[in-house]
């Protein structure tokens, strides 16, 4: 790592707290300081637990400590997962005989490990998650309690397989934990940053093309999969999107825009833009070293960046008329016309699971768009 | 949200020093804070004063991560921290204010001693707080009231009253502080200083010239005392709560200035008469004890109970003193107004 100004990225910890709180029924113990607690708490919207450890407790062992914290919780037959911070990690405190015989579920994810995909994919790592052939349906990857659209995106990759009639297997991560041993042998991914790598991945929900080819894909090991259900949604979908698209382009030029967030998301989004609207896409500045190609395959500046003066560096330099970002990005530049994509999103009611993936994930995202600018062109 | 901080316990959900100390040190105008930790720690911050959007000015503060991953936990963190203050030196600030967090400190970073050699244009102040192994929320921002109080030059002759440790994360910062310039105003009185709420280096430097001090709570004290013992200059423990509070406020800035307080603490009293008025349709109703707040909210409840012919009742809808306490006959106005649609909805 190396010097940042006003990261606006998590640490490792509260990515393996967002993975963890997916499973409905895991109590998760934060077992760290209450400063430590209060950021994922707040960001999670989760039930979360904590040692709330005191200087004394981590200088002389926080052990008794968590166990004040734990057996009660285990003695009243819930399943939980003791989730260590950084000072733990750094006293060399056995968590792990601590907890011996207690049937608990240890992860080590200290923020200075990394950042938040770090902990989320070590998270899911440590996970029980088998693979059972006998299993049929499809596993939907890629949710994260951090994620706004994680929700939603659950929500239409269920769908996309409901339409053609294929069953779900497990969800990761979200739903119970005993579903996670019985995981099928495909996987369709909602994120690619937070891939689970767990069963064979028949592709992503990113963009029209994307759920077109993981259709086809599913149906490869499906044969009675309804792909056509699917193609003729998109089909569909696609030519309303384009009609919407070319309306405003009769009357506008296209927007000149800047794309910042986790980098499969941030991505997509640039080429849904470029590729519909006809976008100059001036850079994608992502959060995180993308796990997949999709910086070779297009045809944008990419740069990896969580320092919110250089991003508002970027945007100063490139005067961008549209910003996909968070609200981070809003608040530099709150004159531009701002559509969400990427965690925080503040300052704004967010109450129904909206996707960025999927079928609708693509009509909501250009639908921000196009009403976006047609608001700012409005007030201006 | 069901948080279950289980078994509750005091002070171990007061937080960690470092969001206290940058809650000070991120409200001196254009200086730039420094922490020395991992990232998500400066995030975790940055984040929260985003979200409150609690600055004292228009622009967020700047906030530099010096960016310690494994390899400077393993290897130490100290070349990390020069890296980081060369990069806030090149922006220009007025002062850099280093600030630790729990890893820097569990790994024994000289942190005091990196300030100290790096010979820049600017100062490097060091602020030893050292994340949740420093103590608590309040400890941070005692810590860095504290070493802020250091930067005093005794050459500045601008004597004055100066508000103590103001919450910049309150979310009624500014309305309390009109608060109390309208009280000091009844007395002929002004704020010389805020420290620390957008001061400058140049206004820090003068606060041993302050000839009153009033702190924002009574957790101050040491600052106070501090302040008193090294300047001797006195003060007052807290901004006024509750309708004789404020009027002892008044008395007590009276006597400390030898300003005669019998003409404004009539006025007030007045004030409050009129203010009072404006409330006499909930004469008779019911309130519950307090929620948070200790023995201060608890009096205040009694008080005003009395004043307007109140019931306490352990299932009424308690007065909302969410957080922080009403400061002067303000924000006891405005405490009864959010009561008072309380029981109405």
């Amino acid at each position: 790592m190396h010097e940042c100004t006003n990261p606006v990225w998590p640490c490792a910890m509260v990515g393996a707290a967002a993975c963890l709180c997916g499973i409905h029924d895991l109590e998760v113990v934060v077992h760290g300081s209450s400063g430590c607690f209060f950021y994922p708490a707040s960001l999670l919207h989760a039930p979360l637990h904590g040692t709330f450890l005191l200087p004394g407790e981590a200088v002389f062992g926080g052990a008794d400590r968590l166990m004040e914290v734990v057996s009660p919780l285990v003695s009243q037959g819930k399943r939980v997962a003791v989730l260590t911070t950084c000072v733990p990690a750094l006293t060399g405190e056995d968590v792990a005989s601590a907890l011996c015989g207690l049937g608990t579920h240890l992860v080590e994810a200290p923020g200075f490990l990394g950042d938040y995909e770090e902990g989320y994919n070590r998270a899911v790592s440590s996970l029980p998650i088998q693979v059972d052939e006998g299993v049929g349906g499809v596993n939907i990857d890629g949710i994260s309690r951090m994620d706004p659209f994680g929700q939603g995106n659950l929500m239409e990759a269920a769908r996309t397989l409901a339409l053609m009639g294929v069953s779900q297997g497990s969800l990761l991560v979200s739903g119970k934990w005993d579903a996670l041993s019985r995981a099928a042998p495909l996987t369709l991914q909602t994120n690619p940053d937070l891939a689970s790598g767990i069963g064979e991945t028949v592709g992503s929900l990113l963009g029209f093309e994307g759920v077109r080819q993981s259709a086809a894909r599913i149906g490869e090991f499906h044969p009675m999969a309804d792909i056509s259900a699917v193609n003729q949604e998109v089909d569909h979908a696609e030519e309303r999107l384009i009609a919407a698209a070319d309306k405003y382009l009769r009357r506008h030029d296209p927007p000149v825009t800047a794309v910042f967030g986790e980098a499969s998301i941030s991505c997509h989004a640039a080429g849904v833009v470029h590729r519909y609207l006809d976008s100059e896409v001036v850079t994608v500045m992502v959060r995180n070293t993308p796990q997949d190609q999709c910086s070779s395959r297009l045809p944008f500046r990419m740069v990896r960046s969580t320092d919110l003066l250089m991003i508002k560096e970027e945007i100063d330099t490139h005067g961008p008329d549209l910003i996909l970002g968070s609200s981070f990005e809003h608040a530099a530049a709150p004159d531009i016309a701002f559509v969400g994509i990427t965690p925080p999103l503040r300052s704004r009611f967010r109450l129904a699971a909206h996707p960025l993936v999927g079928t609708e994930g693509m009509l909501f995202l250009m639908e921000e768009v196009l009403n976006k600018m047609m608001d700012r062109r409005a007030h201006s | 949200m069901p948080l279950s901080p289980l078994p509750s316990a005091t002070c171990r959900n007061e937080g960690c020093t470092l969001t206290g100390a940058l809650s000070v040190t991120t409200a001196i105008r254009d200086a730039i804070s420094i922490v020395h930790g991992p990232p998500g720690c400066a995030h975790h911050t940055f984040s929260l004063f985003h979200g409150a959007q609690s600055s004292p000015w228009d622009e967020p503060p700047i906030i530099v991560s010096s960016g310690m991953g494994e390899r400077e936990v393993i290897f130490g963190g100290e070349d990390a921290l020069a890296a980081a203050i060369h990069l806030a030196v090149q922006r220009s600030p007025c002062a850099v204010m280093v600030l630790s967090t729990c890893v820097a400190a569990a790994i024994g970073d000289d942190i005091a001693a990196v300030c100290a050699d790096l010979e820049q244009e600017v100062p490097i102040v060091h602020v030893p707080c050292g994340g949740f192994l420093g103590g608590t929320f309040n400890d941070g921002v005692v810590v860095a009231l504290t070493t802020l109080t250091r930067l005093d030059k005794s050459d500045y002759p601008h004597p004055g009253i100066t508000l103590v440790g103001e919450k910049n994360l309150e979310y009624e910062a500014e309305s309390n502080y009109h608060e109390i310039c309208r009280l000091l105003h009844l007395l002929g009185h002004h704020v010389n200083l805020r420290f620390v709420r957008g001061a400058t280096m140049d206004d820090l430097m003068r606060i041993g010239s302050s000839s009153l001090n009033i702190l924002r709570e009574p957790a101050l004290t040491p600052v106070g005392e501090r302040l008193c013992k090294v300047h001797g200059t006195p003060y007052l423990p807290s901004f006024p709560v509750g309708l004789e509070g404020t009027l002892q406020f008044l008395r007590d800035i009276g006597e400390c200035t030898g300003r005669a307080a019998e003409g404004p603490v009539d006025q007030e009293m007045k004030g409050q008469r009129l203010m009072s008025e404006t409330f006499h349709d909930i004469t008779g109703r019911r309130v519950g004890p307090p929620r948070e707040g200790g023995e201060v909210a608890e009096a205040l409840t009694v008080e005003l109970a009395e004043t307007f012919d109140l019931a306490i009742h352990e299932t009424a809808p308690p007065f909302p003193m969410d957080g922080s306490l009403p400061v002067g006959t303000a924000g006891i106005s405005r405490l009864l107004h959010r009561w008072r649609r309380m029981v109405r909805a």
